[in-house]
């Protein structure tokens, strides 16, 4: 299902939370929010949260919930019992079982953890404590592995924190068996754990302590008191973390960085200052730009498009960008620009369109606050991000965004940034051709189909998660359930990769076939945007249509389910279906003659096979 | 009604779920229904943010009606 960005709270409740993030704060709106028992929201983007753990956690749901409806979800909460994590976990008959959440986050906290040494861990011997240790471990591990061999849902763990005051004194760091190598040990070992455990993520809580302070993120009062280890003060950081693992697992990721020049990526105005003017080099001011320059990179590198949206003299601007000795975006890196004296909103809708991306997908990065403004009105789907003053605050705002979390960091994320970059170039190319089926045959695309195996089908998985456009039925399909397609339907999962002579765009077409007597149900068929336009969706369905011929299979059936974003697949239904009729629920059903499309590849697209 | 009393009032209100005016000084939780533990662990949380101040180990362990909160709250304010 697609999703609707609006947020599920009232206009003057979003106002109040905007004027103060705080958990008290947080509180009023929670509280209004239960009391305004008249609110008619349309519940949308619903989505199944538990929050288990070895400490109360009423405070952070009351925060969690609020935060979710403001970015546009409803959510659901099953919140565990004290300490009851593995028990419910371990029980199919539990609680938690039956609320099937969506995701689970497991707030465990050291103490509970590590028991009565945590405080005196001189008191055991070092058996003992091991003991102990690869108990806890074992114990977290079956748990969640017990739950996860039910239930299809994202798991969230805390890590440990570390704790900074020891009566070890400065001995702490040498004694293997003190807590903060227990702890380094546990920490460690869960990691590894999680990096090979599908759908199991370790969210690093000692990091994001000591961020804080961990003097300040537990309040040792309140600890005792209430059994409440997360201050007031650190509630709002978990759960800007946790709201980057619900984006993430509801495929809500934004793509695109969008980057003002003058003031934003170097210091001073270039129209005025000049280029030798302007803040840019390795020596303060320069650097405070330099270094945000190589954060941007750092997305850059791990997919997420970078675009220019900059009011200035192209000239000016184009100058810095290809000829400043401290400029370290170039022009390769930027997928689009817009360098022009129009209204920076226009110039952001002009961007979406040329990158074939939505305007939910992009990040706005600008130091003006009325350009911000601008933005933020006419555009509320773009993510304007809230600079702060100074600039030398700009890298770690940046860094503090929840917007990037894709399901995985495949090879694939880390090379999308530069083969957006790469169709800027190919779309040059496009221009100055005119003919097209010139600029075709000049691309040299060459596709690989074939069926799925273990090493494609994550990738497969995730693009059924997170494409939109084109999409015939946008059905979302996570890594088990493409297995189960294959072993108990006897799905046929296709992947097509595609390359040309600019690069390679890696794994980018899915079609799932559901064989029935004498025809081929069409489950899915999609392509990431990237390669619209190109053709692949008609060679693509006409491989499949050979394969069908070739098992004498003469019928493909095949549905198209609209959706908010989808519009671009149903003009390539209607033009690849026949006998279509429209069903009561909205839905479109086709059929296609296998023999008769199988002989209509086109001849400008290489077939590997 | 005292200042600090009127103030207290409306954060046990919206802490519980309740009205301003179901609160009196000889509420208990055993009277207000949404007066539970939880909610009592919110409440303190609310008071220390909303007076800006910070109560001790001792003073939590009095808290056992409006009353009483009151007079810590007083107590706190002239010392």
């Amino acid at each position: 299902m697609s999703f609707v960005f609006s947020p599920q709270l009232p206009a003057e409740l979003i106002g109040l939370a905007k004027q103060d993030r705080s958990f008290g704060s947080y509180f009023q709106i929670y509280r209004r929010l239960k009391q305004a028992s008249t609110q008619v929201m349309e519940p949308r983007n619903p989505i199944r949260i538990a929050l288990l753990g070895t400490q109360t956690l009423d405070k952070l749901q009351i925060y969690f919930e609020v935060q979710a409806r403001i970015d546009g979800y409803s959510p659901q909460f099953f919140l565990g019992d004290f300490n009851q994590y593995a028990q419910d976990m371990l029980n199919p008959q539990s609680k938690l079982y039956e609320f099937k959440p969506k995701i689970v986050f497991l707030a465990i906290d050291a103490r509970s953890i590590l028991g009565d040494f945590y405080d005196d861990p001189a008191a055991f011997d070092v058996e003992h404590k091991r003991a102990h240790l690869d108990k806890a471990i074992t114990e977290l591990k079956g748990s969640v592995c017990k739950f996860l061999s039910q239930c299809t849902a994202t798991i969230v763990i805390h890590n440990l924190e570390i704790p900074a005051l020891s009566s070890l004194g400065i001995h702490e760091t040498s004694n293997p068996f003190g807590v903060r190598n227990l702890i380094l040990m546990f920490n460690q070992e869960l990691q590894e754990w999680a990096s090979e455990t599908e759908g199991v993520y370790v969210m690093d809580y000692d990091a994001l302590a000591g961020w804080l302070g961990k003097s300040r993120t537990t309040t040792d009062k309140m600890r005792l008191y209430g059994r409440i280890c997360i201050s007031d003060e650190a509630v709002p950081l978990v759960v800007s973390k946790y709201m980057g693992y619900i984006k993430m697992c509801t495929g809500r990721i934004r793509k695109c960085i969008v980057l003002d020049l003058d003031n934003t990526l170097w210091g001073g105005i270039v129209g005025e200052d000049g280029f030798e003017g302007i803040a840019l080099g390795p020596t303060f001011p320069g650097n405070v730009y330099m270094e945000l320059q190589r954060i941007l990179l750092s997305y850059y590198h791990r997919g997420v498009i970078l675009a220019i949206n900059s009011k200035n003299n192209p000239e000016d601007a184009l100058k810095v960008l290809r000829e400043h000795p401290y400029q370290l975006i170039r022009e390769n890196h930027c997928a689009a620009m817009r360098i022009n004296w129009n209204d920076k909103a226009s110039n952001m809708k002009e961007l979406a369109a040329e990158l074939n991306i939505g305007l939910d997908s992009m990040v706005f990065v600008d130091d003006d606050p009325l350009n911000r403004q601008l933005v933020e009105e006419l555009l509320p789907e773009v993510l304007t991000v809230n600079m702060p003053e100074d600039p030398a605050m700009y890298g770690r705002t940046l860094l503090s965004l929840n917007d990037f979390e894709t399901l995985t960091l495949t090879q694939e994320d880390m090379k999308r940034g530069q083969m957006y970059a790469q169709e800027r170039r190919r779309r040059k190319t496009a221009e100055v051709k005119m003919d097209l089926k010139e600029f075709m045959k000049s691309l040299d695309l060459k596709v690989l189909i074939k069926l799925a195996d273990n090493f494609t089908i994550p990738r497969i998985s995730q693009l059924t998660q997170r494409t939109n456009q084109f999409n015939l039925t946008t059905r979302r399909y996570n890594i088990e359930d493409i297995n189960r397609l294959i072993t108990t339907q006897k799905a046929h999962v296709y992947s097509l990769n595609a390359t040309d002579r600019f690069g390679d765009y890696g794994l980018v077409g899915v079609a799932i076939i559901l064989p029935e007597d004498g025809k081929w149900q069409l489950d899915t068929y999609l392509l990431s945007c990237r390669i619209l336009g190109r053709n692949i969706e008609k060679a693509f369905l006409a491989y499949i249509a050979k394969e069908a011929a070739k098992k004498n299979v003469g019928r493909i059936i095949g549905s198209f389910i609209p959706s908010a974003k989808n519009k671009p697949a149903e003009q390539f239904f209607h033009t690849m279906f026949s006998q279509v009729i429209k069903e009561e629920d909205g839905t479109y059903q086709g059929q296609i003659d296998a023999r008769a499309l199988a002989a209509s590849w086109p001849e400008e697209i290489q077939l590997i096979e | 009604m005292s200042e600090p009393e009127d103030k207290l009032f409306t954060i046990m209100a919206r802490v519980f779920g309740c009205d301003a005016n179901e609160i009196n000084l000889d509420s208990l939780p055993s009277s207000v229904p949404g007066w539970d533990s939880m909610a009592h662990v919110l409440l303190v949380g609310e008071m220390e943010r909303e007076f800006g101040i910070s109560f001790t180990t001792n003073e939590l362990t009095q808290m056992g009606s409006a009353k009483k909160i009151l007079e810590i709250l007083e107590q706190k304010r002239d010392s």
